[in-house]
């Protein structure tokens, strides 16, 4: 499950008063957010994990920088994007900031983690999926390949790429709508 | 499942002080006058006008002080949010225009009243070069103290934080510099201070980039 902005606010506020137990829940929450988080923008994996044990160890250091009086999201994601720009600059990857870490430097990319969350969202959905179809979608959707390279991809016709994606699209749309109609 | 580092992370957890960047930052504040007006003193030909009596009741003395104690407190009220993770501060770069805007007005409007035989006098004064300089000299120390304190905060637009500390320091030693300056007419102001305060500001968002890492 994953916890909403309040809940992690108030974690934040009972950590910040050196409550443990809290503190403890609030990491473990963070956690694999953080690993989305790098794992989509950095590509070597032990880094990727570095990153996320770096940015734990700031949100440790830095917990008193937390004013409880503002949303805590921004917060952690300000010190999750500083730890991957920090990364990108040790690196020498300066032409090789992602598009969305350029929203985010103009402040607009805020939402960050709640589109990994949907990310994560979409994952658990796909996987109800039959194989060739959540295949399909993954590859023309999500990796943005055309039907054609994914087709080449599967080893399978350009025609049966598009009725898995549509009929893959389909089911996905009608299982979304079920399970926001669950969640309300 | 258990991980060792939220495990080390949690263990022995003390409460923190949520007020710690705030205090430390209005302590260069007080610390940023003292040194200011250190460094103005150690400054050769400087002066505190001999007229201050007088020119207390000016009401372009005040204007002055308005000018770069707002700017100072546009740049000091911006850090307390820019030395915080995720903070912004859009206000640290439309407050100063605008304040600029609002006097370059009144300026305007006064270089109308004058004499077109005074303008050159009216906005070079005669002390240009030392009035830029001197701020920016005034500043850089003032500028030092704020980066220290910000650095140990969480600072996560670097140069946009750099900006806000130039402007704080910039306008604290403005002010300083004011005290002793006896230029008076808004064209100078508009002009001479203005270019002291956002020369230490621009130079805040260069360094503050490489500086203010954490």
């Amino acid at each position: 499950m994953i916890a909403s902005e309040n809940e992690l606010r108030t974690m934040m506020i009972a950590s910040q008063d050196g409550d443990a137990p809290a503190y403890r829940h609030l990491l473990t929450a963070l956690r694999p957010r953080l690993e989305i988080f790098y794992r989509r923008r950095v590509h070597d994996g032990s880094a990727a994990e570095d990153l996320v044990q770096e940015a734990l160890m700031a949100i440790h250091i830095k917990r008193d920088t937390f004013d409880p009086g503002q949303p805590f999201t921004p917060w952690v994601y300000g010190i999750a994007r500083y730890k991957l720009l920090d990364y990108y600059r040790r690196h020498h990857k300066h032409q090789s900031v992602p598009l969305d870490g350029i929203a985010e430097f103009i402040g607009e990319a805020d939402h960050g983690f709640a589109a990994a969350d949907a990310r994560m969202d979409l994952g658990r959905l796909m996987q109800d999926l039959p194989a060739a179809q959540s295949r399909a979608v993954q590859l023309t959707k999500l990796e943005e390949l055309s039907v054609a390279e994914a087709a080449e991809k599967t080893q399978s016709g350009t025609s049966a790429v598009k009725v898995n994606v549509h009929r893959g699209l389909k089911a996905l749309i009608a299982k979304f709508q079920k399970s926001e109609a669950e969640n309300v | 499942m258990s991980d060792p580092l939220i495990d080390s992370l949690t263990a022995d957890l003390k409460p923190v002080n949520r007020h710690r960047i705030g205090h430390r930052l209005a302590l260069c504040v007080i610390a940023g006058l003292i040194l200011g007006a250190a460094v103005f003193w150690l400054l050769p030909g400087r002066m505190i006008r001999s007229d201050l009596d007088i020119a207390v009741t000016e009401p372009n003395f005040w204007l002055k002080f308005g000018f770069t104690a707002g700017l100072a407190l546009v740049g000091y009220f911006s850090l307390r949010q820019l030395s915080r993770p995720g903070g912004d501060a859009p206000a640290a770069v439309r407050l100063p225009v605008a304040i600029w805007l609002g006097l370059a007005l009144i300026a305007a409007v006064s270089l109308i009243v004058t004499p077109v035989d005074n303008w050159t006098g009216w906005i070079l004064g005669s002390t240009a070069v030392r009035c830029v300089t001197y701020i920016v000299l005034i500043s850089l120390p003032i500028m030092g103290l704020f980066f220290i304190a910000v650095r140990r905060g969480a600072p996560t637009r670097l140069a946009m934080a750099g900006w806000a500390t130039g402007l704080a320091a910039g306008g604290i030693g403005a002010t300083i510099y004011g005290l002793g300056c006896p230029e008076s007419s808004v064209g100078f102001l508009a002009v001479w201070y203005a270019l002291g305060i956002i020369s230490t500001g621009l130079i805040g968002a260069f360094t503050g980039r490489h500086l203010l890492r954490w």
